[in-house]
């Protein structure tokens, strides 16, 4: 009796996507764990010169001053700049020196 | 007893991918939001700095007062622009940059600094995202500078004072 009830249960495919859930979350998983211990993965996601922490410099840079931030701009320095100096990147073009802002050079004609 | 079956299956699957699709919306949505929040911020302290610009009032009688005043007035400006509940947990605080203080007089107007969080959850880290909104339109001077200037020059002129009026040209038009 207990040979033929045995053999009933195990001759059936009740369970079968049960286990393949269970096989298939176990590698997703363990895939997913190999991922995000990765240091590679981690240093580019995360850190000082992260994806996100480039986004966030990026906007608050742009916003600040409607220009793209730039790799060789000195964002802490430019982040704190508070009107001491005139180098305001919306301001003074630092490649040529000078305002970008502009006027005639001689007068109008009489 | 209920017979096992499969039924409902694609409803758990739905439910799961749904669930992923729309926190990957909202992930970029909310990056999304703080140029929103951007925008707004901008225009307020943009119109608080028209005011700041033309601020000017009888009330006071010194220089010092009068700014004071057309801060005030900056500041109500863009609190009408940007009411309190606008944008959540706005930190921002409108600040000056008042002539006879600030060392380059291009840099005279209003600013404000506030911060945002990234986007949704642990994504982009705890840390805030900084914003600094600048408009820097000048500031007129106020009747009282006016006053003060026109005297000077009359009493370069008369070697007196200007406590009474004097002609300092006449064409005879």
């Amino acid at each position: 009796m207990a040979k033929l009830l045995s053999s009933r249960l195990l001759k059936n495919n009740l369970g079968q996507s049960a286990v393949e859930y269970i096989l298939l979350l176990a590698v997703l998983s363990s895939l997913g764990y190999t991922f995000y211990n990765n240091k590679r993965f981690k240093d580019f996601l995360k850190g000082k010169d992260g994806m996100f922490a480039t986004m966030k410099k990026g906007m608050s840079y742009s916003y600040r001053y409607g220009l793209e931030l730039k790799k060789d701009t000195p964002f802490d320095e430019k982040l704190d700049f508070d009107y001491q100096t005139n180098k305001h990147d919306t301001y003074l073009n630092p490649t040529e020196g000078q305002s970008r802002f502009f006027s005639g050079q001689g007068p109008y004609p009489q | 007893m209920k017979e096992k079956n499969n039924k409902g299956q694609s409803t758990i699957e739905f439910i799961l991918t749904f669930t992923a699709a729309v926190g990957f919306i909202f992930l970029f949505l909310k990056m999304a939001l703080n140029y929103t929040n951007g925008y707004m911020v901008h225009h307020a302290t943009f119109m608080a700095s028209r005011a700041y610009l033309v601020g000017d009032t009888e009330s006071q009688q010194t220089v010092e007062g009068r700014d004071k005043n057309a801060f005030e007035l900056a500041k109500s400006v863009f609190d009408k622009n940007l009411p309190a509940d606008l944008i959540q947990g706005f930190d921002g605080v409108l600040t000056e940059n008042n002539p006879g203080v600030v060392k380059f007089s291009v840099f005279t107007g209003v600013w404000t600094e506030f911060t945002q969080i990234f986007s949704v959850g642990f994504v982009g880290g705890k840390d805030p995202v900084k914003f600094r909104s600048e408009s820097f339109l000048g500031r007129e001077p106020t009747r009282v500078e006016s006053i003060n200037q026109i005297c000077t020059a009359i009493k370069t002129i008369t070697l007196g004072s200007c406590d009474l009026q004097a002609t300092l040209e006449d064409n005879g038009g």
